[in-house]
């Protein structure tokens, strides 16, 4: 159908412009940013690509790659959690059918909170002298359990894990019962009746009919473990201690970008460097997902 | 008819979302931010004191978290959205020179009268000449005990380093952390090492090191690691997650002996257990002949800042804050000890005891708050012994290497110390 | 679905309790919690609070500006919105039914933003509202939500409005409605399913923000919930007692939400986020 010019404007501009001007002007910008250096206030001092060598080969670099690599083993250990996890428990879920309704809702209530209130909570309960978590421990007799979980560097990362998937598992949970509900109970009943034990109708029936939501959930993991910086934040605070072991891209951004006390350098320019080079990464993936489920849409 | 009730609905909401900040937009309100949240109690005495004098005026105080409070400034002095006035740093020191030269701090109207100050206290405000603050206290820290702990024991106020570390050795004994240290905030672990250091390494070294005749390479700054090293033994299990309200409660309930702390945290103790009884006595030195010395500093001056809204309100209070009526008011709440001479101190033993320090103990060498090691970066302070100390005390890196950590940071840029 | 034998059964159900309990404790503790004394949180960790200390609640409500917090969220994320379902069904709605040149380019255009991070881009975006001087303002905050949620919003839009058949509209025309009426009497109503996850979604979004808000606002009257709780945690960080009553003021509404719109909630998340 054909449209009025100004009917037209009045549908398609605001959108378009909001737009341009809030999201691509700032992602273009960020790239003309990262070639200069700029404290926030005064000139902005050309440089090239002065900031990428300091990433990639000067004094920033052991901090950059530590945080990235935080970043790949947030991403491996909570995807491998979370959908382990949340596969193993919707199947069970699936087992029963009086009362799911219940456990549907008990199981996504942590997701209803915000991930930062989520931090804030926890950093309370994991006082390593008086929060409920040791405490537990110490009245227990496992008093060699009471560690200083977030102060210890070896640990303190992992725990911030734990407490991300305590609160995301619960939607992994549903999307994936969804998936294997949708399962046709007459592919499950005919194995049945062809004397396939459990395992096997889940190895070779429901798992590779869901494997295609198992596969956007990985993606979609993947983007939001760059993305990481609220729990963090409430965790440990920006300086991402101890001693960086608890560093992201995302921390490492904010503190390189906004400054704070223990930022190694603040300097807007580095700052949006560093965005560069997040988005480089995460860009690609995330256009992989966009195709696939354009892809999905299309074949649908 | 829903549609007409939704837009209702957002329509009203809209409308209170603008109604408040008109009204707030009062002329008779003077904002200030700080980063030291006890201070709320000050601002409200001040403000009835002058509306006592006929200052129709309301003070909205808002305390910021140390840890953001310089970055936070500084963001929102660039975008003219921060307060009337502000705590600010003092000189030498790298914060406060980038926002004097970027003019977002103002130089102080020469109605405020700061000929009483002494010269130490105005020298921490001045650049080229101009005031740009009023200095509203002075820090002194050190080691604070437990005094009934301590009496329960039959310890005495240790004379050198080794007695600290006996004293340490039967507390421990007996089941008493003898140190609470938040290890998770690396400036408490900063300002250890420095207070550690007017005693232990003495003035005239610091005074050597400011000069470039000595360097962080020298044994006796590897020593003075590797005491601070060896003394963790002594602070509480997971001290390395431990925070500055967990010491301070475990201070307060006696649960620990000794903080290495300022006088600032005597008022939450208080708050927190009013019957504690508490002490103070500076960092001991390596040998009995040599002299104790207290660390002090400068904390900061009040401000006015670039996004000032009510100029003629907000300098009312910069002239009151420099007045002796502010001291008493700001000593007598905080037990801090007050820039403004004149002021009439609390009747307090540990208040005495600091100020004597202050008076006749303080170190006149420094390196860490208010030293020229600060002034740029890598800065000693948060640059090399925040991150460093955390480091050693984590095992990840030794006492030597602590040292050379600093002074690879700071040759890049102070002269007397660069590579010849 | 699975079928199992009597004992696994029972084993799966004790840990599906065990599985739930786990994700209600922690609640259950804070409650509990709050109504204690400092004291009593620190040395009796685990006992009944006998005396609630409702004067816990009092306190945390005002020094935390928890009030303000929650009135500033709503206000914010009410707002964005409406704003996104207005601006972003009409964008989908011109770009699935009418033809004009460039509308494939525009709508991949659009898409990219699907695939960018915006909270990367937030330095520049700093700039821009310190130009307009909206920075710490909650306008600025609204127009940033707005933006980032468009691509979303008119992906997930399109498509249901892809499926509405062309013949509803023409009868439309052929009446003398224009482009408008079409748009506001028909297709809106008609595309209610969509617009309701949209809303859940991105409502839910800018509730549980905090980057933004943490970066722009400075100032405690426009504080949202969650910068208002950090705000608190941070001036208050030993007052434990204070910290547990503010935290359940700013949890337990949302969770008691939550409950009473269980199942919009969960399907909207679950449909929508995927498409996120």
């Amino acid at each position: 159908m054909k449209l009025k010019q100004g009917h037209l404007a009045i549908f398609i501009l605001p959108a378009m412009i909001l737009y341009t001007i809030f999201i691509i002007y700032p992602l273009i910008s960020s790239l003309f940013l990262s070639l200069y250096s700029w404290s926030g206030v005064g000139e902005k001092i050309f440089i090239g690509f002065k900031n990428f060598q300091e990433i990639f080969n000067g004094f920033f670099r052991k901090e950059f790659f530590n945080a990235l690599f935080h970043n790949l083993y947030f991403f491996i250990v909570v995807t491998t959690l979370e959908l382990g996890l949340g596969f193993f428990i919707a199947l069970m879920l699936a087992t029963k059918i009086k009362g799911s309704r219940v456990f549907k809702v008990v199981t996504y209530i942590p997701n209803a909170i915000p991930i930062v209130l989520v931090g804030f909570m926890w950093g309370l309960f994991l006082n390593p002298q008086v929060g409920l978590i040791n405490q537990t421990f110490r009245a227990l007799g496992l008093d060699s359990l009471a560690q200083p979980w977030l102060g210890d560097p070896n640990l303190a990362l992992s725990t911030i894990m734990l407490v991300n998937v305590w609160r995301n598992l619960g939607f992994y949970v549903l999307v994936l019962f969804a998936a294997i509900l949708n399962v046709s109970p007459d592919l499950i009943d005919a194995a049945y009746i062809d004397g396939a034990n459990n395992w096997k109708v889940i190895w070779h029936i429901i798992f590779p009919l869901t494997f295609s939501t198992i596969r956007t959930l990985i993606i979609l993991l993947f983007i939001w473990s760059f993305n990481t910086f609220d729990i963090i934040y409430s965790l440990i605070g920006v300086q991402a201690g101890p001693i960086r072991s608890t560093d992201v891209l995302g921390t490492l951004f904010y503190r390189t970008a906004f400054g704070g006390l223990g930022s190694s350098a603040t300097d807007m320019g580095l700052g949006a460097a560093v965005t560069v080079c997040i988005f480089s990464i995460v860009m690609p993936v995330s256009v992989l997902y966009v195709y696939l489920i354009e892809k999905k849409k299309r074949s649908i | 008819m829903k549609k007409f009730i939704l837009l209702l609905i957002v329509l009203v909401l809209i409308v209170t979302m603008l109604v408040p900040s008109v009204l707030a937009e009062s002329k008779n309100t003077v904002t200030i931010w700080s980063w030291r949240g006890q201070d709320a109690e000050v601002w409200q005495k001040v403000e009835n004191e002058m509306k006592k004098q006929g200052v129709d005026i309301k003070i909205e105080f808002t305390p910021v978290m140390q840890t953001e409070y310089d970055s936070k400034v500084n963001l929102s002095l660039q975008t003219m959205t921060g307060p009337d006035l502000v705590y600010s740093r003092r000189l030498p020191g790298g914060y406060m020179q980038t926002l004097i030269e970027n003019s977002l701090y103002l130089p102080l109207n020469e109605k405020i009268d700061l000929s009483n100050f002494p010269q130490a206290a105005l020298n921490s405000v001045t650049y080229n000449g101009k005031a740009y603050g009023v200095p509203f206290a002075v820090q002194v820290v050190g080691i604070f005990y437990n005094k009934d702990i301590y009496a329960k024991y039959n310890l005495s106020i240790p004379k050198t380093w080794d007695e600290l570390v006996s004293n340490a050795e039967v507390l421990q004994k007996n089941g008493i952390t003898p140190f609470f240290v938040a290890g998770k905030e690396a400036w408490i672990l900063n300002m250890q090492h420095a207070m550690c250091g007017v005693s232990i390494l003495g003035p005239e070294w610091i005074k050597d090191l400011t000069e470039g005749k000595t360097n962080f390479l020298d044994p006796k700054w590897i020593d003075l690691n590797r005491k601070l090293n060896d003394l963790k033994k002594y602070y509480q299990d997971g001290f390395m997650a431990n925070s500055n309200p967990d010491q301070d409660a475990a201070f307060a309930f006696g649960q620990s002996a000794m903080v290495f702390f300022g006088i600032w945290g005597y008022q939450n103790w208080k708050t927190f257990n009013p019957d504690i009884n508490v002490g103070y006595f500076m960092v001991p030195p390596a040998r009995a002949d040599q002299k104790p010395y207290a660390y002090t500093y400068m904390d900061g001056a009040i401000a006015m800042t670039s996004s000032v809204k009510n100029k003629e309100l907000a300098n009312k209070v910069l002239e009151f804050v420099a007045t002796p009526k502010f001291g008493t008011i700001f000593s007598n709440v905080t037990f801090n000890i007050s820039a403004v001479p004149g002021a009439e101190t609390p009747d307090d033993p540990l208040f005495k005891i600091v100020v004597d320090a202050y008076n006749n103990h303080a170190s006149p060498y420094v390196y860490w708050v208010g030293s020229v090691f600060t002034t740029q970066k890598p800065s000693l302070g948060e640059d090399v012994l925040s991150p460093g100390m955390q480091a050693m005390y984590l095992g990840k890196i030794t006492p030597e290497e602590l040292a050379k950590m600093a002074q690879d940071a700071i040759s890049q840029w102070y002269v007397p110390l660069m590579k010849k | 679905m699975l079928k199992l034998g009597r004992y696994r059964n029972i084993i799966v159900g004790v840990l599906l309790c065990i599985y739930c309990m786990i994700n209600l404790i922690p609640f259950l503790m804070i409650i509990m919690n709050s109504f204690k004394s400092m004291r009593d949180i620190f040395l009796k960790p685990f006992s009944f609070p006998m005396k609630p200390l409702v004067q816990n609640y009092v306190d945390a409500w005002n020094q935390g500006r928890i009030g303000t917090g929650y009135l500033n969220s709503t206000l914010i994320a009410v707002i964005s919105v409406i704003g996104i379902i207005i601006i972003s069904s009409m964008f989908a709605y011109a770009i699935s039914k009418y033809e004009f040149p460039g509308r494939q380019t525009l709508y991949t255009y659009c898409m990219l933003g699907l695939a960018l991070p915006v909270r990367l881009a937030v330095i520049p975006i700093f700039i821009l509202m310190k130009n307009l001087g909206l920075v710490n303002s909650r306008l600025g905050l609204i127009i940033i939500y707005v933006s980032v949620n468009i691509p979303f919003s008119v992906f997930l839009l399109k498509n249901f409005i892809d499926g509405v058949p062309n013949e509803i509209e023409e009868a439309a025309q052929i009446d003398g409605a224009n482009a408008i009426q079409i748009y506001w009497k028909i297709i809106l109503p008609l595309i209610r399913p969509a617009l309701l996850i949209v809303s859940i979604v991105c409502f839910v979004g800018v509730w549980n923000d905090f980057f933004f808000p943490l970066i722009f606002i400075n100032d405690r009257s426009k504080a949202t919930i969650t910068l208002a709780v950090s705000t608190f945690f941070g001036d208050y960080s030993n007052q434990w007692n204070l910290l547990f009553a503010g935290l359940s003021l700013s949890i337990m509404p949302s969770i008691v939400l939550f409950l009473i719109f269980s199942k919009q909630f969960i399907a909207g998340m679950t449909q929508g986020a995927i498409i996120k």
